[in-house]
């Protein structure tokens, strides 16, 4: 298993990094959803918990992705590469990085500023980051919502790129972020 | 036994003689309480309640300590908090926007030279149950300080109706309320 990246390949790290956060952000999803839909009741309760806290622990996780990240090359992208389609790949990517620091920094905001008792998984207490305020609350969560549209659609733009270079175009690019094929069998 | 009467009234007028009331300060009280919510501290205060109080700290005996609390001010710093405990499940406002705990039966705590119990009864959500509240009397130039808290079930009470009423797991809100106090007390 190789650890380092290089200019043709991730590494173990990379990968599994990549492929817990996308996991973590699709359960998001579906439990702000859910959590937000459900009545008042304890279960409503402990989906928000369960929200947060896999929302806190996807932020922990991008800033230790981000520091791999900037202490490691990245492999480079197909010779074929378009400059335009660099120029897009590269700033989608730092935008998808910047929506997973912002998703939940906008919910931490929204806990803080609702005043809402919460522990990370029931046993880290975590810290307001604001005063308890109504109207922050309600602007930061227009944010997280707002993030969250931004965030959905730039991941179908990047789903759908990295199946236009597995199908159409062809190349190794999606096979290479994909954990290694002894692992799957 | 009537030599023995006119003696018992004698001697509890002496004792009121040494008794004063006092009144409360509500600029410099304050009534705290705190439970928990998903295994976290949540705090809350009533703003508006008030103490009367007929105490000697001498002869505790004959005392009587009448406490009135707005329910309906109380605040956990929430506004989505502060909705929820307002409803029939909670503090049900509507029906019950009062409580009371009324004391005549104040006696030295062992626990200090200045610490005392009211055994009285509280009066929360139409309920009435036995609570036993400790608290330290300091006198002090202008008047004195009345420091002390108290823990209950808030199911004793109905805090908390239906689904809320489970204390056990994750989604939980916990059994125990803890009160507490400080009353800035002035003679009447
Ligand atoms: C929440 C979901 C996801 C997030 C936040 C996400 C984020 C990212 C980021 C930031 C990169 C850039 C890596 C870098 O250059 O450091 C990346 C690369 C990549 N992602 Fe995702 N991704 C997600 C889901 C997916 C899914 C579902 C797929 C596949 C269907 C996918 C396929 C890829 C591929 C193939 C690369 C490698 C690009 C390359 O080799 O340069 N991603 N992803
Ligand atoms: C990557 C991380 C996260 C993602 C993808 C995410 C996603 C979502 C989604 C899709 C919703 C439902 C839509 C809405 O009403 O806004 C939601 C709601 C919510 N999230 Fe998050 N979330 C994340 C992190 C967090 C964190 C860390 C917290 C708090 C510490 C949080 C607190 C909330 C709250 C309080 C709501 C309800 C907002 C409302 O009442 O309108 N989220 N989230």
């Amino acid at each position: 298993m190789k650890l380092a990246n290089s200019d043709t390949a991730w590494g173990a790290p990379a990968k599994f990094f990549h492929w817990v956060s996308a996991a973590l952000i699709f359960t998001q999803f579906a439990l702000g959803w859910v959590a937000v839909s459900t009545r008042m009741s304890p279960t409503k309760l402990n989906l928000f918990v369960w929200h947060k806290s896999i929302g806190m622990l996807i932020l922990a996780l991008v800033v230790l992705r981000l520091l791999w990240r900037v202490f490691n090359i990245a492999p480079s992208l197909p010779a074929d590469t378009p400059a335009w389609e660099r120029a897009v790949a590269h700033a989608s990517h730092a935008l998808l990085y910047v929506l997973m620091i912002a998703m939940p920094m906008a919910g931490w905001i929204i806990n803080s500023a609702a005043n809402i008792p919460f522990s990370i998984f029931w046993a880290i207490p975590l810290p307001a980051i604001a005063a308890p305020d109504k109207h922050l609350a309600e602007l930061a969560a227009l944010a997280h919502l707002s993030l969250f549209i931004a965030l959905a659609g730039l991941l179908v733009l990047h789903v759908g790129a990295a199946l236009r270079h597995h199908f159409v175009k062809k190349n190794n690019l999606l096979i290479r972020m994909l954990p290694a094929l002894k692992w799957l069998k | 036994m009537k030599k023995f009467a006119c003696l018992a009234i004698l001697f509890a007028l002496f004792q009121s003689a040494h008794a004063a009331d006092w009144k409360m300060d509500p600029s410099a009280s304050k009534l705290e309480f705190a439970t928990t919510f998903e295994k976290t501290v949540a705090p809350g205060v009533f703003k508006e309640f008030d103490t009367r109080l007929h105490f000697d700290a001498a002869k505790p005996a004959g005392s009587r300590l009448d406490v009135t609390i707005k329910i309906t001010s109380a605040d956990m710093s929430s506004a989505d908090i502060n909705k929820e405990i307002a409803g029939a499940e909670w503090f049900d406002y509507a029906l019950h926007p009062q409580a009371e705990f009324h004391s005549t039966d104040i006696v030295r705590s062992p626990a200090g030279p200045q610490s005392y119990i009211a055994h009285g009864t509280l009066t929360l959500k139409g309920v009435q149950q036995p609570v036993d509240v400790l608290f330290t009397w300091n006198a002090t130039t202008d008047g004195a300080i009345m420091e002390g808290g108290f823990t209950v079930k808030r199911g004793q009470f109905n805090i908390g109706t239906g689904e809320w009423a489970v204390t056990e797991g994750k989604g939980a809100i916990g059994a125990d309320v803890t009160v507490k106090f400080r009353v800035q007390l002035r003679k009447a």
